[in-house]
Parts: structure tokens; C-alpha cells; sequence
């Protein structure tokens, strides 16, 4: 996996703890002291178990809601979740919700992209088309822009998407499960297109799955994020030869269930180990 | 991108909307001939009578009727828009729920004090209704911001708005139950709706409201059109969520209330309008959808109006009755249209 020379630190947080604040009562904390920093060009998995905070911590780090405590910089600027504005212009994010609205084109959705850049009326910019036409080229969707989004297939839609946040023009783009209710061939196309644009434009690209084969082949970087807050980060072959994955993705109560876990990580690591 | 249609959509709907008003000119209980039609309307010397019947009786209920159809179909749209739901309209709020409850207090509550004498007063399409009306709608609508404010999802404020609108109504009908026959009648004569009700001076106070209110909605089609995204999916392009909402809901309470209040509760416009305009532009862009559901608004009401005044030439339909029995059918329709379009395989 390619990784370009010179890396500028782009996001970074430091002591960042993530959960749930409650009125008079204690927090819900899923992780603590989080120091995490992400490099320009670098394309990250957050890879764990259900319930383990992967959403909680990429709507914090996306400024969707607020940190228990602790700070997130995107290049040097502080994230606040009560600035969306400000934020939407550092950071662009893809996510699973669904869009449920007749008669939109693909076009006018991408467009929506360069909102917190247009005026208070929407008045279109000097480069705004050429940037989406440019946009949808990207991500293979040219010839697209007059279709009508709820027609599109899943992919095309996750793609479309995917657009929407190139022409955010942010240094740093988050994408929730971008595979989750994805075919195969799907799941495929779209990890090599953000490895792609990670590669071509030098953007930076958080995204969370649980496609482990598929992250593992598509990240520079993991982030582990276990049951109980622990966040182990690695190169996916500095991982591969411990037992972060095991113990990542344990199943406490059964033993069957953990042997074909354990298995199936035996046969990940020998896949990729080998190559 | 629908630049091709809207092109020939706009005048199209510039053109009915001329002939609705002059339409609504014409037609009415007592018929003009053309020549003394536009004898009073230019103002050449004529029938005094006549003169009078087109400059301040119709012309000031053909204007209240683009001012109410227009506004209402704005706050239907905002709403659903907002709330992403395909019923919503200006009344989930309970703002006009609000409004009745304070025409049924001014006139119900103040038959127990003062007998007939107050309600002979406060007469219908006094200007005393109107502000009892309007006082309903703002309290109702700064409960709704004060509850907004304080809930995060947009649903929540759906929810509550209709529990407002069910308690203020259960209230209404608290007072219908306690109270003499009459005065009972002269509140259910208002929540027929009336247009006519409303005069050249209290044109004056509805236009500004209502005009305000029409270009805070032109104006805010870049939110609306982040917002029917989803709430999320706004967020993450810079809107905040929560300052548009309340905005929203601000000229809705106001555009409702000022209607209401003037005309009493009009149904269905609100509702149904917005479907029709997306039915006939093919687009939820709100930089087309919003005036064109503006244009639709004024042309059904005005059409509405006249077809309230046809029937019996002489006797004139309540406006409610008439924009219920169009906007049931639209209703209907939008909703088996809806079904075809999930499924798929059928274009």
C-alpha cells in the first residue's frame, strides 16, 4: 500500500474521552484518553465489535456531538459540535442514513455538498458545476448527474454520497459503514475508491466497517476499538502478528463461537501475511 | 435541473392565476355584466353600487384569498418539509388550534359574563375575534419554541404540537359544552371559514404579516432543501439544525395565526397544495418548489372561491366545506401515486 512522503498531521485529539453526558447522572464513557492523530493521504479502518462506541467515536470526531471531555483538532482548528458550519468546512461526512426523497437528481444532491461555501441564498458558484461534474467523475458516476437518486442502486447511491463530500473540499473525509448493506462486488469497488482518492487527491479518509478481509487490504492504518474502551492502532501487519484481533472481536460466553472466530482470524492473517 | 419544464410551468401558472383573480372578480352572488365590470374597476363614472361591490367586497376578498391560499400552502410545505412527512401541514403545530381556542373564549367565555351584549360586540369578523385569535396562535406557538429549544429531534416537536392541538381542542370543546346554543353557533359559523370576513382595513395588518412571512419562506429554500435530507445528513453540511428550525416554525406560527385569525381555520390547502405543486414541476428543489406551491396556494384558494359562490347564485358555500371536498380527493390521489412509485419494475 502506497503512503505518500511528507505527512501533515490533519486530525488529532488529544485526551479525548467519548460517550454520554446525562443530567444528573454519571456518564456513559465507551473510551478514555484517546490520542489519535490522522496524516494527510492516510486512509484509516475503525474496525470492532458491536457496541464498542465505532459511531460514538466518529460522531465525535466529526463534531456530531460533544466530547465528556478532552480536544479534536483538524489542521491545528478545534472541533466544536455548535459550530456545524465551521466544521463542515474542515471535515465532510458520509452517512448510513437513509435519503428518502422523490424527484432529487443526482446532481442537485451533490450540489448540497458546497453548502456551507454558497451564500445564504444557494446562488450557484462561478466553479460550482465543473466541481460536481468533476466530483462524480471521481467516483466513476460521470454521465449521472441528471439521474434521480431513489432510482439508483445502493452502491451507486453510496457513491453519489461519496461525491457530495469530495466537493465539500475537506482535508479530512469520515465515512460511517460505508459497505454496510453492500453486495460483494460492491464492498470492493468502493474500499478501492476511497483508496484511490486517497491516493490521487492526498485527502485523508476515516471510515468504520466490518469488513475485516476488506479493511485490512484497503487501510494504511487500524484503529481496534474493543469492548471496554481500549483502542489499539497499528499498520494492519503490525497487528496481524499479535493477538490484537482476537482479542478485539472476543466472545466471552461461548466456547464454539470463539474457536471459529479464532479460526477465521488464523485464516485472515495467513492470506495476508503470506502475500 | 428541471429548467426545460419549469421554463413553460411558471408562465403557465402566472396565467391561471390572473384568470383565477379576475375570476374571482367576476363571478358572485350578484352578476356584472363585462362593460359594468370594468367600468368599476378602471374607475369610469358608473354604478355606485357596483363600484362599490368590486372595490370593497370582492377585490379585498380576492386578495385575502391569494394572501390565505398561498401562506397556507407555504406552511405545508415547510412542515412537511421539516418533519419529513407527507401529512403534515400548517395545523400539526396546534397553532390554529391556539387560534380557536382563543375565538372560543372570546366568544363562549364572555357569554357567561356579559350574555349576548358581548357577543353582539365582538360580532363575526370583528377585529376583537381576530385578535383573540391571534393571541391563541402565539401563545400556543411560543410553548412549541420553548418546547423546540429544548427537545433535539424534530419528531419530538411533531408530537408535541399535536398534543398541544388535542388539549387546546378537548378545551374548545369543554367550553362548546358549557356554553348557550348561540354563542355555540357563532363559533362553529367562524371555524367554517370566511374570507369574505375580511375587509380592506383589515388588509392592512393581514398583507405586511402575510408578505413577511412569504419571503422568509422564498428565502430560506437553501435550509429546506438541506432539510429534506434528514437532520443528520443537514448537520454534516454545515446547517444548523436547530436555529432553521425554529426560524421555520416561527413563520409558520405566524403565517398561521394571522390566516387563521382573519379567515378562521382553513383546511386542506395547506396539506394538499404542496403535492400538487411537486406533482407538477417533477422536482423537490425548493428553489422552484417553493414559489410554485406559493402560485398553486393562491390559484386553488381563488378557485375555490369561486366555486363557493356558484352553486346556489345567491347563497354563498362555506370555504371550508369546499377546500375539504378538493383537497380530500388530492390527498387520496398523492397517496396511491405514492405507491406505485415504491414499487419497483413499474415506471
Amino acid at each position: 500500500m502506497s503512503k505518500s512522503g511528507a505527512n501533515i498531521a490533519i486530525l488529532e485529539s488529544i485526551d479525548l474521552t467519548i460517550g454520554y453526558a446525562h443530567q444528573g447522572r454519571p456518564p456513559l464513557i465507551l473510551a478514555s484518553h484517546l490520542r489519535l492523530n490522522i496524516e494527510s493521504g492516510q486512509v484509516i479502518g475503525l474496525l470492532g465489535p458491536n457496541g464498542s462506541g465505532k459511531s460514538t467515536l466518529l460522531r465525535t470526531l466529526a463534531g456530531l456531538q460533544p466530547p465528556i471531555s478532552g480536544s479534536i483538532t483538524i489542521q491545528g482548528q478545534p472541533i466544536k459540535s455548535n459550530q456545524v458550519r465551521q466544521t463542515a468546512r474542515m471535515l465532510s461526512v458520509v452517512l448510513t442514513d437513509r435519503i428518502d426523497v422523490r424527484n432529487l437528481t443526482v446532481y442537485q444532491l451533490v450540489s448540497m455538498g458546497r453548502y456551507p461555501f454558497t451564500d445564504w441564498l444557494g446562488r450557484e458558484e462561478d466553479h460550482g458545476p465543473e466541481r460536481i461534474l468533476t466530483a462524480l467523475h471521481q467516483v466513476r458516476l460521470a454521465g449521472y448527474a441528471n439521474r434521480f437518486f431513489n432510482e439508483l442502486s445502493d452502491g451507486e447511491q453510496q457513491r453519489v454520497l461519496l461525491a457530495k463530500a469530495l466537493v465539500q473540499d475537506t482535508a479530512l473525509i469520515i465515512l460511517d459503514e460505508p459497505t454496510a448493506h453492500l453486495d460483494l462486488p460492491n464492498r470492493i469497488s468502493i474500499m478501492r475508491l476511497l483508496r484511490t482518492l486517497a491516493d490521487e487527491t492526498g485527502k485523508s479518509i476515516l471510515f468504520s466497517s466490518h469488513d475485516l478481509d476488506l479493511a485490512v487490504h484497503t487501510a494504511d492504518h487500524l484503529w481496534l476499538l474493543q469492548n471496554g474502551g481500549k483502542l489499539i492502532q497499528g499498520s494492519p501487519r503490525e497487528l496481524m502478528t499479535g493477538n490484537a484481533f482476537e482479542d478485539t472481536f472476543r466472545i466471552g460466553t461461548d466456547d464454539l463461537d470463539q474457536d471459529i472466530v479464532t479460526d477465521y482470524f488464523r485464516t485472515l492473517k495467513k492470506s495476508n501475511i503470506a502475500k | 435541473m428541471n429548467t426545460k419544464k419549469t421554463r413553460w410551468i411558471f408562465p403557465m401558472l402566472t396565467g391561471i392565476l390572473v384568470l383565477a383573480f379576475f375570476g374571482d372578480l367576476v363571478f358572485g352572488s350578484i352578476r356584472l355584466s363585462s362593460k359594468d365590470f370594468f367600468d368599476a374597476l378602471l374607475g369610469r363614472p358608473g354604478d355606485q353600487n357596483i363600484s362599490y361591490i368590486v372595490w370593497s367586497l370582492r377585490l379585498p376578498k380576492a386578495i385575502t384569498a391569494i394572501l390565505a391560499g398561498s401562506g397556507l400552502a407555504l406552511c405545508g410545505l415547510m412542515m412537511q418539509t421539516l418533519f419529513r412527512n407527507p401529512l403534515a401541514g400548517p395545523f400539526v403545530l396546534g397553532i390554529s388550534s391556539g387560534a380557536s381556542l382563543g375565538v372560543a373564549l372570546l366568544v363562549m367565555a364572555s357569554s357567561w359574563f356579559g350574555g349576548h351584549a358581548m357577543v353582539q360586540v365582538f360580532s363575526y369578523g370583528h377585529l376583537g375575534m381576530v385578535l383573540a385569535a391571534m393571541a391563541g396562535a402565539l401563545i400556543v406557538m411560543f410553548l412549541v419554541i420553548w418546547v423546540s429549544v429544548r427537545v433535539a429531534d424534530s419528531v419530538s416537536i411533531l408530537i408535541i404540537g399535536m398534543m398541544f392541538g388535542s388539549a387546546t381542542g378537548a378545551i374548545v370543546s369543554l367550553l362548546q359544552y358549557f356554553s348557550d346554543p348561540d354563542a355555540v353557533k357563532s363559533f362553529l359559523v367562524w371555524t367554517f371559514g370566511d374570507i369574505s370576513a375580511v375587509t380592506a382595513e383589515h388588509l392592512k395588518l393581514l398583507a405586511p404579516i402575510v408578505i413577511a412571512g412569504l419571503l422568509a419562506g422564498l428565502m430560506l429554500k437553501k435550509p429546506l432543501n438541506a432539510l429534506m435530507l434528514g437532520e443528520n445528513h443537514a448537520r454534516v453540511i454545515g446547517v444548523n439544525v436547530k436555529r432553521f428550525r425554529i426560524i421555520i416554525i416561527i413563520v409558520t406560527g405566524l403565517l398561521t395565526g394571522a390566516i387563521t385569525a382573519f379567515t378562521g381555520p382553513i383546511a386542506f390547502v395547506g396539506l394538499a397544495v404542496p403535492h400538487l405543486a411537486r406533482a407538477i414541476l417533477k422536482s423537490s428543489d425548493h428553489k422552484a418548489l417553493t414559489p410554485a406551491t406559493l402560485m398553486c396556494g393562491a390559484i386553488i384558494m381563488l378557485i375555490c372561491d369561486i366555486l363557493a359562490q356558484l352553486p346556489a347564485s345567491n347563497q354563498v358555500l362555506p370555504i371550508n366545506t369546499v377546500t375539504a371536498i378538493f383537497g380530500a380527493p388530492v390527498v387520496i390521489w398523492v397517496i396511491l401515486r405514492n405507491r406505485r412509485g415504491r414499487t419497483p419494475f413499474v415506471s
